[in-house]
């Protein structure tokens, strides 16, 4: 198929010569609306062509070197323009930098108070650790001391005594797993042990029997200074 | 007469008291006796005639001559026969009535009449674990006797005593142990006050009739060859191989109790800041490499606690009766 300029892209040229142009319905279809694009198309395109020359001759008007200005003399504005800028520009930086170092010099200030607050608060909390302990061994003592008391006995050793004394007494009394309340006003029944000898048995024994002090280098040594050491210890 | 300690021990009775430039003064006697029942009149002044020879303290009961003390005992084994004891297992038995007597005259003859305000404190053993005796009789009853003889009476349990007399420079601090004849009693103390007490039944006498049984001998003659001196990690020969190998088996026994009782208060023992010292005390311990035979026992143990020093006692025999006199002083 032949492109012919001067009948342009409408017409369609067979093998034998003829020349066809689209005259059916379709084609006049797509013609009618290529048009419509078309007329559409170069409407926008003078518009925009209008507003390019506008500009054109806008920024042709303001290239143009007022009178009696060099262009060096332009240049030398231009630079001194320039200087002035940087330097605005590093004096608002330094304006900033100051203002950043105070306020990081205010929260450093308020850190160190907070940590000055949190370790106060830490060595409060263990203060009152401390008294509360305190208060607590105190409690302990007066325990201790009410038990002594209640026993009528100083010695820890006769104190453990009896209580564990009473602690047997407590388990031996409980049957079957029968519950044994604990009643210290309770009447209680009193020990009693008689001597299994009759009383003139001793009589009829004639003793003798001397038993002699060990002497030498096995004897004890002065009581005293034990007896002072014992009752440091003791507390008496 | 001032205040006493007294040990009252299944084998050895032991009393302690002050002269007057306060220095202590130990009397002690066997805890032994021996009757003989003369066959006639003759026989009778002959006996009387070779026991006053000998210095051997008796008592005259009716026709019969009561042996008592060290005495007692030779004369059992020259008789190829066994002494007798007032004390079982280191208490008095109810059922034995007959020896009472004896008993009192041995604890009078030690300690004396007391006059007004004299106080005598007086050995107990701890509660026993391995077996069932009530030993409130034997203290009640050791009391009232002392309470005839004109004194008042303490008791005092016989590990807490030999602590009162070997501690003193540890704070209170420490396990000691009273290995006796009859009984072997135990006691871990922190800074005076007691954390476990208690007692056991293995002890001397368990060793001579183990070595009794096992070589076919009297359990006396046993005891009396070990009296005479046991060297315990190079044993002399059968019978001392024999007993070394029985105190083994006690000295285990004593610290895989102690153990085992420390484990079941582990939470309740306070800290030990300092190695706890061990002192053992009593007869047994008399013997060559007792301590060894201790630090074996309890290197292959676990203490809630660093053990330090194991010692024996200043004086083995009379470590209980000091601490009796101790706390009678207090």
């Amino acid at each position: 198929m032949k492109y012919n300029k001067e009948l342009g892209s409408d017409y369609t040229i067979k093998k034998d010569g003829r020349v066809l142009k689209p005259t059916g319905p379709r084609a006049m279809q797509m013609k009618a609306a290529l048009k419509a694009q078309e007329s559409e198309t170069v409407r926008i395109l003078r518009e925009q062509v209008k507003e390019l020359m506008e500009i054109v001759s806008e920024s042709k008007s303001a290239n143009v070197v007022p009178k009696g200005y060099s262009a060096d003399e332009v240049d030398k504005e231009i630079n001194k323009a320039v200087e002035l800028a940087i330097v605005e520009t590093e004096k608002k930086s330094k304006e900033t930098i100051t203002d950043l170092e105070e306020e990081l010099k205010y929260v450093k200030e308020e850190f160190r108070k907070y940590r000055n607050k949190y370790n106060d608060e830490r060595i409060k909390e263990l203060e009152n650790n401390v008294t509360s302990l305190r208060v607590k061994l105190e409690a302990k003592e007066e325990i201790i001391e009410s038990l002594k008391s209640a026993t009528g006995s100083t010695n820890i050793s006769e104190l453990v005594e009896s209580l564990k004394n009473k602690v047997d007494a407590l388990a031996n009394s409980t049957l079957d797993g029968e519950e044994f309340i604990d009643d210290p006003d309770r009447p209680k029944i009193e020990m009693k042990f008689v001597d299994p000898l009759d009383a003139t048995a001793e009589s009829v024994l004639e003793p003798h029997v001397v038993i002699d002090e060990e002497k030498g280098v096995e004897n004890g040594g002065n009581i005293n200074h034990k007896v002072n050491k014992l009752k440091d210890i003791l507390g008496k | 007469m001032g205040n006493k300690g007294l040990d009252i021990g299944t084998n050895m009775l032991v009393a302690a008291s002050v002269d007057e430039e306060d220095n202590i003064i130990f009397k002690m006697q066997r805890d032994a006796f021996y009757r003989i029942s003369p066959k006639s009149e003759v026989n009778k002044n002959s006996i009387r005639m070779g026991l006053e020879k000998r210095n051997a303290n008796f008592i005259v009961e009716g026709h019969d001559f009561i042996v008592v003390g060290e005495d007692a005992l030779d004369i059992a084994i020259e008789r190829n026969d066994t002494a007798q004891r007032p004390l079982q297992r280191g208490i008095l038995s109810p059922k034995d009535k007959s020896s009472l007597p004896m008993l009192k005259l041995i604890i009078e003859s030690l300690v004396g009449k007391g006059s007004s305000g004299d106080k005598v404190v007086y050995s107990v053993p701890a509660k026993p674990i391995d077996t069932t005796f009530d030993i409130v009789y034997h203290t009640e009853m050791m009391g009232m006797y002392l309470k005839q003889m004109g004194y008042d009476s303490q008791p005092i349990n016989e590990g807490f005593a030999i602590a009162l007399s070997e501690l003193l420079d540890d704070g209170l601090t420490g396990i000691c142990l009273s290995y006796g004849a009859g009984m072997t009693n135990v006691v871990v103390i922190h800074q005076g006050d007691p954390l476990v007490e208690f007692s056991m039944t293995k002890s001397g006498d368990f060793i001579d009739q183990s070595v009794g049984n096992a070589l076919d001998m009297p359990a006396s003659f046993v005891q009396k060859e070990k009296e005479a001196g046991v060297d315990l990690i190079k044993p002399s020969n059968q019978i001392m191989e024999a007993i070394s190998v029985y105190y083994s088996a006690v000295v285990n026994y004593t610290f895989d109790n102690i153990a085992y009782e420390l484990k079941k208060r582990k939470k309740e023992l306070p800290l030990f800041r300092d190695p706890v010292p061990i002192v053992v005390s009593g007869g047994l311990t008399l013997a060559n490499g007792f301590e060894d035979k201790v630090k074996q026992a309890v290197s292959k143990l676990d203490f809630p606690f660093t053990v330090g020093e194991v010692r024996r006692a200043e004086f083995p025999m009379k470590a209980v009766a000091n601490g009796c006199l101790l706390a009678a002083q207090l």
